[in-house]
């Protein structure tokens, strides 16, 4: 009796229906791809309506700790730590505590066509959500790493551009810090109760405190963005010239980077900036459902100033 | 531009960008409304904050309870005197510094934790 149940579940499981688990190749192919020791040299641009940034970069990657040199100087990533050369003295942050990754089910990888690219064999690849093509990639066969990505905006046009234009599946010797001048813990937070704990897909993974405020890490796997709720004022200046733009009558500021684009908008009583690789269909699906952008009256601004 | 009711208030605190204030001073020009409105909020911040100055009340009661008066009207003027110190040394909520490079570190961090899209290729750090 008790075999003739396991069956039963068994044969039950196997009938549940595709689309409530995320893609089991396409996470192996991503899990794969991350731990993957390599050395490139890349360009990586992005490019959003009259906004577009590009740059290039050198990344080694070794037993999952990846040295980069870009415009913006030296880095050291491994699993949450992030560390920035200034001068001789590197300069460390760490994520005390992370949630476990997962896949979105909306995500699947379409067609698979052999190729080669920069003198290697390679697999070009679609990534879909859903019917839609959102990614194409070519990943070398020997490394699994991406040669190519090209993330797709809504209408099939490339958003963002990352080519590898010189790779070696071995790793180039890295300058790692023997130590580093300081070290700072990025703690965990209560999440904000402003912020939804699922927007557009993206779960509202993990909460760590920044400055007077938070910091609000969402993932749908695939792409992932930051949404750093502060006091309400708070802009940096990078924000003074960026581009306006509206999503259904609201008024947003954005900067566009070769890795991600910026969002900062103010709320009555906040101050946000958003900050990810996700592409603008994405982007502005989000925005409808974080807070809203908007002054506030005279009143509260007076017990605000009053009360803080 | 309709009536740019809700920035008022911002701008009499003198918190709109100068390209926000300029577009409400260029309405304000030529909308008798909206400068009512401006003058009624100026002058409702006026009278808080002329609070401080308030005369302590004039000796009416009788001899017996002018103390009280006497107190009580001390008491208000202390209560005035404390609002205004309030009013002008308060720091509210001012707002935080903020940087870019700060931001994508911390963003940074947490995201190299998953295999997404951005961490296969090589995150390129900073902003």
């Amino acid at each position: 009796m008790r075999r003739l149940l396991l069956a039963i579940t068994i044969v039950g499981s196997m009938a549940l229906p595709s689309a409530a688990r995320a893609d089991d190749d396409l996470e192996g192919m991503l899990e794969s791809a991350a731990e993957a020791d390599f050395h490139g040299v890349g360009v990586v641009m992005c490019t959003w309506d009259d906004d577009s940034a590009a740059t290039t970069y050198e990344v080694t990657r070794s037993d999952g700790m990846s040295m980069v040199h870009g415009p913006s100087g030296d880095f050291m990533l491994s699993s949450g730590l992030s560390a920035s050369r200034s001068g001789a003295d590197w300069y460390a942050l760490e994520v005390a505590e992370w949630s476990a990754w997962s896949l979105s089910d909306r995500y699947s990888l379409g067609e698979q066509i052999s190729t080669t690219r920069l003198g290697r064999a390679a697999t070009e690849v679609m990534v879909m959500e859903g019917d839609l093509a959102r990614a194409r990639l070519v990943i070398d066969d020997i490394s699994t790493v991406p040669l190519l990505t090209e993330i797709l905006d809504s209408a099939g046009n490339v958003f963002r551009l990352a080519v590898m234009i010189e790779f070696d599946s071995e790793p180039a010797a890295m300058d790692v810090p023997e130590d580093f001048h300081e070290r700072e813990m990025l703690m965990p937070a209560a999440p904000s109760d402003r912020l939804p704990a699922e927007i557009f897909g993206y779960r509202r993974v993990d909460s760590y405190a920044s400055g007077d405020g938070t910091q609000t890490f969402y993932s749908d796997g695939l792409f992932s963005f930051s949404v750093f709720e502060s006091k309400r004022g708070s802009r940096p200046e990078a924000f003074d010239a960026a581009t306006r733009f509206e999503v259904v009558g609201e008024k947003y500021r954005r900067i566009v980077t070769p890795s991600n684009v910026w969002v900062h908008w103010d709320a009555p009583n906040h101050s946000y900036v958003l900050v990810g690789d996700l592409p603008p269909d994405h982007i502005l699906a989000v925005l409808q459902e974080l807070p809203e952008p908007g002054n506030r009256g005279f009143l509260v601004r007076l017990w605000r100033r009053l009360f803080g | 531009m309709t009536h740019p009711r809700e920035l008022l208030s911002a701008h009499l605190d003198g918190e709109l960008t100068a390209d926000e204030g300029s577009r409400v001073d260029l309405h304000l020009a030529t909308c008798a409304d909206c400068t009512h409105e401006l003058r009624a909020l100026a002058s409702v911040r006026t009278a808080l904050r002329s609070l401080p100055e308030l005369e302590p009340p004039t000796p009416l009661m009788a001899a017996r309870s002018w103390s009280l008066v006497r107190w009580g009207g001390g008491a208000a003027a202390a209560a005035a005197v404390a609002l205004a110190v309030v009013l002008a040394v308060a720091p509210g909520d001012r707002p935080a510094v903020l940087d870019l490079d700060t931001m994508a570190e911390q963003h940074t961090a947490r995201l190299v934790v998953d295999p997404g899209i951005s961490t296969i290729r090589g995150p390129v750090g900073g902003p």
